[in-house]
């Protein structure tokens, strides 16, 4: 009995079966010696059974709908605030959406190479070296300075865009959010 | 689509991409257990049926919150409903302050299950459970009825897995010691 204590604050894990083999060992010779502890882990197992058994108490039958019911109130009067709608579309929806990514980098892209042709043909001045890359591409390839540097620009788009495209996958990855198929 | 295929957490991921149909699955799988949990907290059917339908109006509104693949949903479900568990026994505790004199309506009241209330010592057991402080409840619930493993109580509760421990320890000899020999008795 004096010795109780210290085995006491072992009980959930003696009953779990959790105890290493040395603790377990020390613990059942005790527990034989002694009758405190016999009978309050005769106790606990009796507790732990009652506790399995005791009979269930349910939920009025109608609970299930009038949660429901409830909800779809809630759903129906739900006006949420300017701040949070603005969070919605201008964060949220564009997060989730692989298409928006995809079509944003497009016209960012695209902005910058119309103005670098722009820059090109009306004020060489600025891109000497680029401008004389071009009228020497286009000299070699035939037709005009800005086809040719539409084409280059179509080709670091494509390239782009093939970096773009795994962009949301990243995000969705890090965001540990798998998908979900047909939702 | 099959909703009933889909685990809690895709569900719920479902709810917030506006799938409205996939919250009638999660409150099926969801509501009696978190009545049984809830009533045996707070020791009475009709304020534990107010819990659970605010607890699922707090996962309606909060569906987008969910962080999916940190938490298990149902870990998510029983943390909110045991903090509105706790804000009732608050307010109860406030309310018993003020009219000593309710100390009678403690008992379970809840006419349709009166007759599966009418064993002793389930009555008995019910009685002790209340008795115990909070924490220790919750965690003697979580475990010795709804069966949940150490480390899912210690994210409902937001403590580690050493304190449920204990508390589950304390909470077990208080009720072996309040139930006695009957414990004994019954188990032979």
């Amino acid at each position: 009995m004096s010795d109780c204590g210290r085995w006491e604050s072992q009980y959930v894990n003696y009953m779990d079966g959790s105890l290493d083999e040395k603790r377990l060992n020390d613990m059942r010779r005790h527990v034989e010696g002694c009758s405190h502890c016999k009978d309050m882990l005769e106790r606990l197992g009796g507790l732990l059974k009652a506790a399995g058994e005791l009979s269930a108490v349910e939920p009025k039958r109608d609970l299930e709908d009038r949660i429901l019911a409830r909800v779809a109130e809630a759903r129906a009067t739900a006006r949420p605030s300017w701040a949070s709608r603005l969070y919605e579309v201008v964060i949220l929806r564009p997060l989730h959406s692989e298409v928006t990514v995809i079509v944003a980098a497009c016209v960012s892209v695209l902005t910058m190479l119309g103005m670098f042709v722009y820059t090109l043909v009306t004020q060489p001045e600025f891109a000497p070296h680029a401008s004389e890359l071009l009228s020497e591409a286009s000299s070699r390839v035939g037709g005009g300075p800005v086809l040719c540097a539409i084409v280059a620009g179509a080709i670091f788009l494509g390239l782009d865009l093939m970096g773009l495209a795994a962009a949301p996958l990243l995000l969705k990855r890090a965001r540990g959010q798998k998908e979900v198929h047909g939702c | 689509m099959k909703y009933r295929e889909l685990s809690d957490e895709e569900l719920i991921y479902c709810y917030a991409s506006g799938e409205v149909r996939a919250f009638d699955i999660i409150v099926s799988r969801y509501t009696q257990r978190l009545f049984r949990f809830s009533v045996r907290l707070l020791g009475d059917a009709q304020t534990a049926e107010d819990v659970v339908q605010e607890a699922f109006l707090r996962v309606h509104m909060h569906a987008g919150r969910y962080k999916y693949g940190v938490a298990k949903f149902s870990t998510w479900l029983y943390r909110i409903s045991r903090n509105l568990c706790i804000e009732e026994l608050r307010k109860q505790k406030r309310r018993k302050a003020r009219e000593a004199e309710i100390d009678a309506a403690q008992e379970i009241v809840h006419e349709p299950d009166t007759e599966s209330l009418g064993a002793e010592f389930d009555a008995m057991l019910r009685k002790a459970l209340e008795a115990l402080p909070e924490e220790q409840r919750t965690v003697f619930v979580l475990r010795d009825m709804e069966h949940m493993t150490y480390e899912e109580i210690a994210k409902v509760t937001r403590a580690r897995v050493g304190t449920v421990k204990s508390r589950l320890n304390r909470a077990r000899n208080a009720l072996a010691e309040e139930l006695g020999p009957y414990v004994g008795r019954r188990r032979k």
